[in-house]
């Protein structure tokens, strides 16, 4: 019997699982970059994010400074930390006082422009003579509250302004930075807010003989993840008690809301503006 | 569910639920193996024609019998299929030419027979692994249509415990589901082409093959007198 047909040598045997690799690899990275579906949603226009906006308008950082002038109460508590690390401080602030805006911005200006920096030299050889030149500000302040000294005012008065200027300097240029951003971070915000509201809308039991259009404005804490923390609280109601209560409960069964796509634009409070009719 | 999604296609084929995944995986297995034969069928193809037409140059330069004989009868491991016809034929006859009381006929006879055999066993030889390109051409696109509707299904069920149905809820899902197919058609396109290929050029070895069995046997009928 001749069974050449079983001990033969197979030619190309490797050559042939090498080829096939190769024609699979090909046809991968073909489909890795030629396929690329992208699903943008279109801007839905039934929600606006409010808290987002002010961030980018540079006089809500002034804000929170000049009120401490006026009032030492709650200075004490926010005042120690910013000099030295003045960044951080005034990202915080920005979000919660949007709207004492336009009241401050002239003043600080005309003060802090001129003596960016020989004001700050001098008020801490002032304050060097006393036993503690930083931690103290706190107990000063109560204490001329008190007393109600005059140079002990002024001296603050002279050290608040040079804090000022500093910190307006590093406004500054952290608003012209921002202000670059601030298109794209819009839109981002948009965007995310876009896809909370949809998320809400979908877990909302509409109560009935709800009608018209109403518009709610909720005020949501969220944690990074995008858990809503502690209850919702509805800033503006839509004048139907049934629609509000029902409204929060959808926000809270909706945690965790989605995450925006960019994480800058995240923010731990939103106020949100809810339009549950409109269609 | 999120709105907004990038479906590149490692997220899609990542975000599969498990059974399209495996329906996924042996797709590609299925996919691998397949152009696997089709190179290395469409290789032995080839060899086997450039080998015939060279013995045919051979067998019909008039060259001696014997000669030929010895050189196929040494190289078996390396002769071509023709070759090994033309071998079992010659050999067989001149084994039966050997006794005295047996007529040229029957030895003919014979000569054919192991011919016959050594063409069959060459034949199943080429065409060994063609099914199997037949059957992932025939198959694979139904695997892949069934990881789809299971899918697809997956897709609708998710979309029962929503209360408000939009089209970017399912989309997502049915284009994971959709990938499933995509994958079994690649796979079953080209095993379709290729075995119909190769059925068309085995057909004509092997009716090359015949023929030369055919004008063998005559000339061995011929040589007998």
């Amino acid at each position: 019997m001749h069974d050449f047909a079983f001990n033969r040598p197979q030619p190309g045997k490797w050559q042939s699982a090498l080829l096939a690799a190769g024609m699979h690899l090909l046809l991968g990275l073909l489909l890795f970059y030629s396929v690329r579906w992208q699903t943008s949603k279109p801007a839905a226009v039934q929600v606006e994010l409010v808290s987002a906006l002010p961030p980018i308008q540079a006089p809500a950082r002034t804000a929170p400074p000049p009120k401490p002038v006026v009032q030492p109460p709650p200075k004490p508590v926010v005042e120690p930390p910013p000099p030295p690390a003045p960044k951080p401080d005034i990202a915080i602030k920005e979000p919660p006082k949007p709207k004492p805006v336009p009241k401050v911005e002239p003043k600080p200006e005309p003060r802090s422009e001129p003596k960016p920096k020989p004001v700050e030299k001098p008020p801490e050889p002032k304050v060097e003579p006393k036993p503690k030149p930083r931690p103290e500000p706190p107990p000063p302040d109560t204490r001329r509250e008190q007393a109600s000294q005059d140079r002990m005012l002024q001296e603050a008065l002279a050290r608040e302004s040079a804090q000022m200027a500093q910190r307006e300097a590093a406004r500054e240029a952290e608003m012209m930075a921002r202000v670059a951003a601030e298109g794209a971070r819009l839109k981002a915000v948009q965007t995310w807010a876009d896809r909370i509201s949809a998320r809400v809308r979908n877990n909302l039991v509409l109560p009935p003989g709800a009608s018209g259009n109403p518009e709610a404005l909720v005020s949501i804490a969220l944690l990074p993840d995008g858990s809503v923390v502690g209850e919702p609280r509805m800033k503006r109601s839509t004048g139907n008690a049934a629609l509000d209560t029902a409204i929060l409960r959808a926000i809270v069964k909706s945690s965790p809301l989605p995450k925006p796509d960019d994480p800058s634009a995240f923010q731990r409070n939103v106020d949100l503006i809810f339009r549950p009719l409109e269609q | 569910m999120n709105i907004t999604e990038d479906l590149s296609i490692i997220s899609l084929i990542l975000n599969a639920s498990l059974l399209v995944k495996l329906v996924m995986g042996l797709l590609i297995g299925i996919s691998f193996m397949s152009w696997y034969w089709i190179f290395r069928k469409s290789f032995a193809l080839r060899d086997a024609r450039n080998r015939t037409d060279k013995f045919e140059l051979e067998f019909w330069s008039g060259g001696d019998l014997n000669a030929l004989f010895q050189s196929a009868a040494n190289d078996r491991h390396n002769a071509s299929g023709m070759e090994r016809i033309f071998e079992a034929g010659y050999r067989e006859f001149t084994k039966l030419r050997a006794r005295q009381n047996i007529d040229t006929a029957t030895a003919v006879d014979g000569a054919r027979r192991a011919m016959r055999a050594t063409y069959q066993r060459e034949l199943d030889e080429l065409e060994s692994h063609t099914a199997f390109l037949a059957s992932t051409g025939s198959v694979s696109p139904y695997i892949g249509l069934f990881g789809t509707v299971w899918g697809i299904m997956n897709a609708f069920r998710g979309l029962a415990n929503v209360g408000q149905a939009t089209l970017s809820q399912v989309a997502p899902g049915i284009a994971e589901a959709l990938v499933a197919t995509a994958i079994g058609l690649f796979a079953a396109i080209p095993a379709v082409v290729a075995y119909n290929r190769f059925a068309h050029d085995i057909d004509r070895i092997s009716i090359r093959w015949e023929s030369f069995m055919e004008e063998f046997s005559n000339i061995l009928q011929r040589q007998a007198r």
